[in-house]
């Protein structure tokens, strides 16, 4: 292949290096409007009375709504697909506020200064309610949040239970009571924070047709439109969302978050509006990962094989339900597909609580589906005397395996079977045990005050929700023999624009400076359900192969009639017909386009499947454990993983890079915390520590190459699978390094001393 | 009244007390200095302030008498930038491009004083500029590169 | 803003209500305190620099942490320039922070202001003929012109999730003629100090630790237990050093 698989520098590379103007912040818009929010400071309650006459005085202060300015109207902001999987339980603006932070006021004013002024003027009246702030209680408290009249979507409000699922598949009861051995854990992880430096920031304005445009980061320009529009009572045909350069998101911009506020004042004032989240507001005030507390079960026959695998999950969807059901059917789907158990059952809870919002965050359930799953089997090796990475090759999936679990657990609705058409987990866990030297640490180090080991974890993710992504593309030939890619598939930062560059320079044959991309904005480039579940280079690369596989048949059409011969090959780019006579590209599009047999030579197509294939991967650590501190250190992380061809190393290799920190956050500096009264106690990034420059680890990336048949030139994701298991992976070195058990994410140093007996346990 | 040096380009202003550079920057267009944070955590907002990376987010405007201050937009033509920008591109430094900035003019300010900076110093200089997507792992590596070619020199 | 001719009458300005010292800056605009109104801007009536002295180093307020890092670096206080990285990891903000404002701000998560205190540092304050003041006893009010440390032994231990997030335990000892004049701080609204006779008894120091731990509470990163603790394995771990 010319293309593929090739290092191509990112065709928006030049204006990233040179800092031009092209996030959605980059510009100035003449008598632009700035909103800020006023927020409740209480975890529950009432709004009883709101007086926004002194704001309202303020000087240059344009509007101020409160919920009596809009109709009661429930949506979710979750960016979904519609009909979407969330419950529909939130306003644009509350009169029942559930969470600190929760949205009372908007307020429009001609600077940002004039607006923080007039928000702090505000004067709010509560009926402070009762709070729910753990989990565990949330089932069945007499506290409820959400009231069944007005939402839709959730499971159970009277028992606050946002969302529901129950699954199996086998004889799960019969297995355990006729195993030879049974081991069960629990395991918790934490609310963290997506981080992306950019923070959310969204513009919308009227155009010259008084058409609302809106300009924002988000991963979901198409589903932004709909639910604008929906909020809005306005059709979508008078909404245009444009996706600029987005600086970063990882499933933070999954979400309807302020662009139905911006809309609001732009529909109501005509003027230009501007949102954007402060740091504060991003740490409690946005959406963050679903905190799980979860317990499983396995089956273990004599030979060590998994014959049931039961998981209870409790998952806390603080004061909203945005994409909790969904992402515990993930946790589930995928924790329960990796290993070949033949009886499984999954029984989920996701509850609310009055505390932070979650959301989508990369990974999207896999990340606290598998801690749990990957420390429990650790704990297992341990207990039967097995190595733990040969107790994995016994028991993961191999190449014609099903995936039971798959068919019956989609997301949000029911699944489709897959079968295992491509892997290469058990080299991954060769490259993964020689590079990060697993033979020599498991043993050495065990002495003295600093403890060294290693550990290692497993994990498979998907390749888009099957039966459900569905991405499209518009690509039109031009007379230089260029073409311009128009899709909706959605480039977060993450290269998406230069990986689906690539698939369509590969299948047109022409190099990747011949595709002029342009993507994301709802007038201009067809729809895409956006940049989730790992659906961008599956999905929407599915369909750029098509349109560019269709262009080169046209081409071809149009050489034959050209050429006035049948015998025609395309080769490198040019028409070449049998007797030697050759047309470029270019004289072929020129004389298409002027002068004869005029036609647009173009491809267009759609792509969804049935299928989601499973990326895997094999991630080791090595820690040292101080056991007078109980501080971890981790040396290296070496993350090997199977995405079927890689379509741009660096780029897929930068994916893994940036993930890897993010799951080590988890683990070690990244915790949000609420106080006893729910409000957020870290909310700068010197307390919510994330990693820098200087607290990274020595990374070995790899990929141990398959080829999956139906991905675009044997493809699979790589988005999210790499954040999955790199926290897991630390847990269980901690053990082989002092022998002290995790179980819960952050890592406890005082936990680790008292594991050690050192401060008494 | 205030008067310095941006981009070369000699400025007499008279601006809100509280007015912070990177406030400033953005008003008149320089877009490649960015907002991350409140707090100087975050330092997409660096410049260079007389060859020194700081964040603009902490500057007053009004404290910037006989300064000469640099973005990105004025350092088209820096040779040691050009070398990083080339190599970042090359290397795959460069994700969702946020912090590009950042992390390019903490680099520049580095190269500056020493042209030929060790992994660890490269880190250092580096450990102000927080960026989610690269694990900050090929932005050394192309760091590094340029280190190289600068101590052959 | 307002620029004074002299620091004694930026001492008396900024006495009065809403008036503040800029320097370096950064604290005041990122914590925007919001009854100041006027800034008293002194950072060109201040000394920078580093001189070596008869007893150890004279350093002038106005040195900013990266220059003490790129002049300390090396050699016998390579351990300071080590504190001032390890309590500002960002390169952009110790080209701005000065070791008069560290001092001044009195961040009890600061390794340097810890150092500072254990090595008992002298301030040199502006104003008429004033005798150098001890770091422990300075009021807060007037404005520091110069630091004085005296070359003793001496070490910090920082205890925190990675090399870069803030200290939340940290320790700073110096000796001084077989005593350990030591400091404490991390995630704590004021620093403790004391001392202990060298060599260190375990008695004493686990006495010294509990007092010590009363400016801590129990949060995420810890119970009080936890952080008493750390002190001891701190000092501890500075005493074999030294």
């Amino acid at each position: 292949m010319k293309v593929i698989g090739i290092s191509t520098v990112r065709v928006d590379g030049l204006e990233l290096v040179k800092g031009r103007a092209v996030f959605a912040d980059d510009m100035h818009l003449d008598k632009m409007l700035y909103l800020k929010i006023h927020r409740s400071p209480h975890a529950h309650a009432m709004v009883k009375k709101i007086d926004t006459s002194r704001a309202k005085a303020l000087p240059g202060v344009v509007a101020v709504y409160t919920h009596e300015d809009f109709p009661e109207r429930y949506f979710t902001t979750a960016g979904q697909g519609y009909p979407e999987p969330s419950p529909r339980d939130t306003r644009i603006l509350e009169q029942h506020v559930r969470h600190v932070g929760d949205r009372v006021v908007l307020v429009a004013a001609e600077s940002l200064d004039i607006a923080e002024k007039a928000v702090k003027l505000i004067e709010v009246e509560y009926e402070i309610l009762p709070a729910i702030f753990d989990p565990e209680e949330a089932i069945d408290n007499k506290i409820v949040l959400h009231s069944v009249e007005d939402a839709s979507g959730i499971a159970t409000p009277k028992r606050n239970i946002a969302g529901h699922v129950e699954e199996s598949v086998g004889e799960v009861d019969k297995a355990f009571e006729e195993a030879e051995h049974v081991f069960e854990g629990t395991y918790s992880t934490p609310y963290v924070q997506q981080c992306s430096i950019e923070p959310h920031i969204m513009l919308s304005w009227l155009d010259e047709r008084d058409r609302l445009v809106i300009r924002t980061a988000t991963q979901v320009p198409h589903h932004v439109r709909r639910i604008v529009a929906e909020v809005h009572d306005i059709p979508v045909r008078k909404v245009r969302v444009i996706k600029p350069r987005v600086g970063g998101a990882f499933g933070g911009k999954q979400e309807i978050l302020g662009e139905e506020l911006i809309a609001a004042v732009t529909l109501k004032t005509g003027r230009p509006a501007r949102l954007e989240y402060t740091r504060e507001e991003e740490l409690y005030a946005a959406r963050s990962r679903h905190p799980q507390k979860n317990t499983y079960r396995i089956a273990v026959d004599k030979d060590g094989i998994f014959q049931a695998i039961d998981m209870r999950i409790l998952e806390n969807s603080g004061a909203y339900g945005a994409h909790a059901l969904t992402v515990m059917s993930v946790s589930a789907q995928k924790a329960l597909s990796i290993y070949r158990a033949p009886n499984i059952r999954v029984i989920a809870d996701a509850v609310y609580t009055n505390l932070f919002v979650a959301g989508a965050y990369r990974g999207y359930g896999s990340p606290q589906g598998f801690f749990g799953l990957e420390i429990l089997v650790d704990e297992i090796a341990d207990k039967l005397g097995i190595d733990p990475i040969e107790l994995r090759r016994k028991n993961h999936l191999q190449l014609g395996d099903d995936v039971p679990i798959a068919k019956v657990l989609g997301e949000g609705r029911e699944g489709f079977p897959i079968t295992v058409d491509s892997i290469s987990l058990s080299e991954c866990l060769d490259i993964g045990m020689r590079e990060i030297g697993w033979d020599e640490l498991r043993k050495s180090g065990k002495e003295g005050v600093v403890k060294r080991g290693v550990g290692v974890a497993i994990t498979a993710q998907g390749c888009g929700i099957a039966g459900v992504d569905m991405g499209a593309v518009f690509l039109k030939m031009n007379e230089d023999g260029s073409f311009n890619l128009l899709m909706g598939a959605t480039d977060l930062g993450t290269g998406s624009d230069t990986a689906m560059a690539q698939i369509a320079a590969e299948a047109l044959e022409v190099p990747v400076e011949k595709i002029i991309v342009y993507s994301s904005d709802t007038d201009l480039t067809p729809f895409d359900t956006g940049a989730y579940a790992s659906s961008t280079t599956y999905i929407s690369g599915g369909a750029v192969l098509k349109a560019a596989l269709s262009a080169k048949e046209q081409i071809l059409s149009q050489a034959k009639k050209l050429l006035d011969t049948d015998n025609v090959e395309i080769r490198d780019g040019a028409a070449v017909a049998a007797d030697g006579r050759s047309m470029t590209y270019g004289e072929i599009c020129t004389k298409s386009l002027y002068t004869e047999h005029q036609t647009q030579i173009m491809g267009i197509a759609s792509h969804m499947s049935y299928l989601s294939p499973l990326p895997f991967n094999a991630t080791f650590a090595d820690v040292s454990v101080d056991t007078e501190t109980g501080l971890v250190t981790v040396n290296h992380i070496v993350s090997v993983t199977d995405v079927g061809q890689v379509l741009n190393p660096p780029m897929a290799e930068g994916q893994v890079e940036g993930a890897v920190p993010q799951s080590l956050g988890m683990a070690i500096s990244e915790h949000m915390v609420a106080d006893k009264n729910g409000a957020p106690v870290n909310t700068d990034f010197n307390d919510y520590h994330i990693y820098s420059a200087v607290d990274m680890p020595k990374m070995t990336t790899r990929f141990a190459p398959s080829h999956e048949p139906s991905g675009p030139y044997g493809a699979k994701a790589v988005g999210e699978i790499p954040i999955n298991v790199p926290a897991p992976a630390v847990i269980n070195a901690i053990y082989n390094a002092c022998g002290v058990r995790v179980r819960s994410a952050p890592i406890s140093p005082e936990e680790i001393l008292r594991g050690l007996n050192v401060l008494g346990s | 009244m205030v008067e310095f040096l941006l981009n070369g380009e000699p400025l007499k202003v008279d601006v809100e007390p509280g007015t912070t550079l990177l406030e400033f920057l953005r008003e008149r267009g320089l877009f490649s200095v960015k907002h991350g944070c409140d707090h100087g955590e975050c330092g997409a907002c660096s410049v260079l302030m007389d060859d020194l990376a700081v964040n603009s987010c902490l500057l007053l405007v009004n404290s910037l008498d006989g300064r000469r201050i640099e973005t990105l937009e004025g350092l088209e033509g820096d040779k040691t930038l050009a070398k990083l920008q080339q190599e970042f591109l090359d290397t795959g430094a460069v994700q969702c491009g946020y912090c590009t900035p950042g992390m390019l003019i903490a680099l520049t300010a580095l190269l500056r004083q020493n042209s030929n900076p060790s992994e660890e110093q490269i880190r250092d200089a580096l450990a102000g500029v927080l960026c989610r997507c690269t694990g900050y792992v090929k932005p050394v590596e192309a760091a590094l590169k340029v280190s190289v070619r600068g101590g052959n020199r | 803003m307002v620029q004074p001719e002299s620091l004694k009458t930026a001492g008396t300005l900024v006495a009065k209500e809403g008036h503040a010292l800029l320097a370096g800056g950064t604290y005041l605009v990122s914590e925007k305190p919001a009854a100041v109104h006027t800034l008293v801007k002194i950072d060109t009536l201040l000394n920078a620099g580093i001189e070596t002295t008869k007893v150890g180093l004279e350093i002038g307020a106005a040195t900013t942490l990266q220059q003490l890092v790129d002049e300390l670096g090396e050699g016998n206080w390579a351990k300071l320039a080590e504190s001032a990285t390890a309590s500002c990891p960002s390169r952009q903000l110790r080209n701005r922070r000065t070791i008069g404002g560290e001092v001044a701000r009195g961040r009890a998560n600061s390794e340097l202001y810890l150092v500072l205190m254990a090595l008992n540092t002298e301030l040199d304050l502006a104003g008429d003929g004033e005798d150098p003041v001890s770091i422990r006893k300075w009021d807060g009010n007037s404005v520091i012109t110069d630091i004085r440390l005296k070359a003793l032994p001496f070490g910090f231990q920082r205890f925190a999730l990675l090399p870069s997030a803030p200290a939340f335990v940290a320790v700073a000892a110096a000796n001084r003629d077989n005593a350990l004049d030591i400091a404490v701080g991390g995630k704590a609204d004021e620093v403790h100090t004391g001392t202990l006779g060298l060599p260190v008894n375990e008695a004493d120091l686990s006495a010294f630790a509990v007092e010590a731990a009363s400016i801590f509470t129990e949060d995420h990163y810890g119970t009080v237990d936890y952080k008493r603790h750390l002190i001891q394995v701190a000092v501890n771990r500075i005493g074999s050093e030294l």
